[in-house]
């Protein structure tokens, strides 16, 4: 048997027919929109938690004219997004961005970018957990037979409680949503802020979990709604007022600590967004 | 004379290792009250779970009339079988624990079933939930407590309010009143004939307790190794009982 | 239907009991019984003791299952063979043609006296104020006072709470009536009304078979007698 040749890494790390086996997978995702679609997910160099489901989503999608953006809780500087982005750069000589705008591929944690997206650009994401009813439910094949069902009324009764308890409803994040009028997803850790631009959006959205071994996607223009009653309208919240470095009101803002006595200063959350508007501020008129 | 509301033919439910029930016809109008006794392990248990559409029987039929329409409660899809269980077909379990979720206000508990059914308006089930809680005798201000603090007797309240929320026309309970004590089980055993009545629901009451049938059924049946030995009305079947082991059942009890 | 047919025929009817947990024994108590009443008569069973009137009672109500023979009553627009009928069909004449006076209040817990008096026209339909209003009126004419209303019956005296069973029968008047030792537990007054309601009840048209050990009482309330044969002997086979 021949000497291992010098390391040197098939496209995008992954051989070609773990890739087809994810696209097979991805298409069945795409077939029934938030379905959770079982797949042989394969060990990747960094360790769970991290992202292994959204890096070989796009392993399998970023081709050769692909430019890819990653973000982490909206940054694109953090640690993880530059290792994941210099990963792609090497296995893929994929061409990177910061820029939403220019990219075709976002893989993404926690965050929706604040610029919309587009017919040409699809979203990963990377998800911790899939399956919107794990927190009310251990037995996996109860839950199989809840979605099977569309008995979602666990989920509603959690909803009912917080009103009960607070007056509102007060879930922060991973609010649940229904695709298509059908599946029950779990948008990721995603502020419940972000879930309407979960709703319509041009662009595809995939999402990948690597530990749980779960795909699942969003096709382009497809109705997603979030749980909410007729009298308690799905009206998340947001960090009052504006980004102290580019005065948008309407982004999901980060509160960053400026010194040790607590102060803090809140700022865009979507690194890209914020420097675009400090660039060139929109001509907005005063409301 | 109106027409069954629910019927079970030749039903049979036979597990690996043996006993379950076997070749039980039974037929129950709305309004009517049918107690089924016979010692534990007789199958009466098993015989709710199948007649309640969450146990598929091995052998005969179970139909539902609704809608004009006569159903064979396992030969639907199972999508319209569970959304019959939740509107129609309310089982209450002889230990609360089993019939009403934990961690979950009392309200919350009778409030899911509207919610599992459709209903989207917070204000109107809430509503719901609070006007059953007081039918069965909960003050509304508990309303959002856990019911980990009440008491059994109140727990299995939650539980009957819970079941009878979404207006079943069948109610299938199991020893509802069992290890409870005597002067609760005299109060909720009135509360159920009450709901019964007012609301019209068929309900079926499995029961070691002859006192408990004789109040509340007008036709009881006698299960014995799984089988019906003897069906009647409940004074026929007490004052006159037929088959030898009902003659002992009912001889053991008033003896004592 | 001719109007002077009986509104209870009773046809050869049989009566063995079968004591299964005492190796099978049997126990006849009649056999061949035939009987019948007419609209606005009032019959008293009769016989020593032991002959089995009280048990005949509990086959005429359907409480006790009869080896062979035929209870029919005049029911709706037809008849029923009680001895034959389903337990609906039993249910059915037991609410709308016969009714049943047993010797013996069943008591029942947490019950006030005035909800279970009343309770036979509530389950008809009848308003709850009418119904309470007539249940009134009942207890007062036997003699129960209104502080008595609001009780559960457990703690009355027998007489007392035969007088509750007798009104609760009484109420909701159907076209046949049986009654078992209704004045057992009464002094002369009390048994007096009850006698006094039995004509009545009959003036308006039912049919009533009694069970009354005092003679005198008989004559003053019933039209005539039958007679049941002295027990028969009961021989153990089995």
């Amino acid at each position: 048997m021949s000497p291992q040749p010098e390391l040197a890494y098939n496209h995008a790390y992954l051989d070609e027919a773990t890739k087809r086996m994810l696209r097979r997978t991805l298409l069945k995702a795409v077939a029934i929109p938030g379905y959770q679609v079982p797949f042989a997910a394969r060990e990747m160099p960094l360790p769970y938690g991290w992202g292994t489901g959204g890096i070989q989503l796009t392993a399998a999608l970023i081709g050769r004219s692909d430019v890819l953006k990653v973000i982490d809780q909206g940054d694109d500087h953090s640690t993880n997004a530059v290792s994941i982005r210099r990963f792609f750069e090497r296995t893929a000589g994929a061409a990177t961005t910061t820029r939403a705008s220019a990219a075709t591929l976002i893989q993404t944690r926690h965050r929706i970018p604040e610029t919309p997206l587009t017919e040409r650009q699809i979203l990963v994401y990377q998800v911790p957990r899939p399956d919107p009813l794990r927190v009310l439910e251990d037995d996996a094949e109860q839950r199989a037979r809840m979605h099977a069902h569309g008995d979602y009324g666990r989920m509603r009764l959690m909803l009912y409680e917080q009103i009960a308890r607070s007056g509102r409803i007060t879930q922060p994040y991973n609010y649940p949503a229904l695709v298509d009028g059908g599946y029950l997803m779990s948008p990721s850790p995603i502020p419940a802020f972000d879930n309407h631009k979960l709703d319509n959006n041009a662009a595809l959205q995939v999402f990948g979990a690597g530990r749980e071994q779960r795909i699942y996607a969003i096709p382009p223009y497809t109705r997603v709604a979030s749980l909410d009653f007729i009298d308690y309208s799905f009206a998340p919240e947001r960090p009052p007022g504006h980004c102290s470095r580019c005065g948008s009101p309407a982004s999901y803002l980060d509160a960053l600590a400026i010194d040790d006595d607590g102060n803090r200063e809140y700022v865009c959350s979507d690194t890209d967004y914020c420097q675009r508007r400090q660039a060139a501020p929109p001509k907005e008129a005063r409301s | 004379m109106t027409e069954p509301i629910l019927q079970l033919e030749s039903m049979t439910h036979e597990y690996p290792g043996g006993l379950g029930c076997r070749a039980v016809d039974l037929a129950i109008h709305p309004g009517e009250i049918i107690a089924i006794v016979g010692e534990s392990g007789a199958g009466k248990s098993t015989l709710l779970d199948c007649a309640s559409g969450r146990l598929a029987p091995t052998g005969g039929r179970v139909l539902l009339r609704r809608d004009e329409q006569l159903l064979d409660l396992y030969t639907i899809s199972s999508d319209e079988r569970q959304a019959l269980l939740r509107s129609c077909l309310a089982r209450i379990h002889q230990n609360p624990r089993d019939g009403i979720r934990f961690g979950i206000s009392a309200g919350g508990n009778v409030a899911e079933p509207l919610l599992a059914a459709g209903e989207r308006h917070y204000g109107a089930v809430r509503e719901q939930a609070l006007e059953w809680l007081e039918r069965v005798e909960i003050d509304r201000a508990r309303a959002d407590d856990p019911p980990e603090q009440f008491s059994g007797g109140m727990q299995q309240r939650v539980q009957i309010a819970r079941a009878l929320v979404t207006r079943p026309a069948v109610l299938l309970a199991d020893e509802p009143t069992g290890g409870l004590d005597v002067s609760v089980q005299a109060t909720l055993i009135e509360l159920l004939r009450k709901l019964v009545r007012d609301h019209q629901i068929a309900m079926v009451v499995v029961t070691h307790d002859l006192a408990v049938a004789r109040y509340l059924a007008s036709r009881m049946l006698v299960m014995r190794a799984g089988r019906v030995v003897e069906a009647g009305l409940t004074d026929q079947v007490l004052h006159d009982p037929q088959h030898p082991y009902s003659q002992s059942l009912v001889a053991s009890v008033l003896r004592g | 239907m001719k109007f002077d047919e009986p509104t209870l025929q009773v046809r050869n009817l049989h009566k063995t009991f079968v004591l299964h947990p005492q190796g099978g024994v049997r126990l006849p108590v009649f056999a061949g019984v035939s009987l019948a009443v007419r609209a606005g008569e009032c019959v008293a069973l009769d016989g020593p003791s032991g002959c089995g009137k009280s048990t005949l009672i509990r086959c005429l109500f359907g409480r006790y299952v009869c080896d062979a023979g035929e209870i029919l009553l005049r029911h709706r627009d037809g008849r029923i063979d009680l001895a034959n009928a389903s337990a609906r069909e039993i249910l059915e004449a037991r609410r709308e043609t016969i009714g049943y006076v047993s010797q013996f209040l069943h008591v029942v817990p947490r019950v006030s006296t005035l909800e279970l008096v009343a309770e036979p026209l509530l389950q008809r339909g009848i308003e709850p104020e009418p119904a309470y209003e007539r249940a009134r009126e009942l207890l007062l004419r036997l003699g129960l006072p209104s502080n008595l209303w609001s009780l559960a019956p457990a703690t009355f005296s027998g007489g007392e709470q035969q007088r509750v069973n007798i009104a609760a029968g009484l109420i909701d008047r159907k076209p046949i009536l049986l009654m078992d030792e209704p004045t057992a537990s009464l002094d002369a007054g009390n048994a007096q009304t009850v006698l006094e309601l039995i004509r009545t009840t009959c003036a308006a048209g039912s049919s009533v078979v009694v069970i009354l050990h005092d003679a005198a009482q008989r004559r003053i309330v019933c039209d005539r007698e039958i007679h049941l044969p002295a027990p028969l002997e009961r021989a153990a086979i089995g």
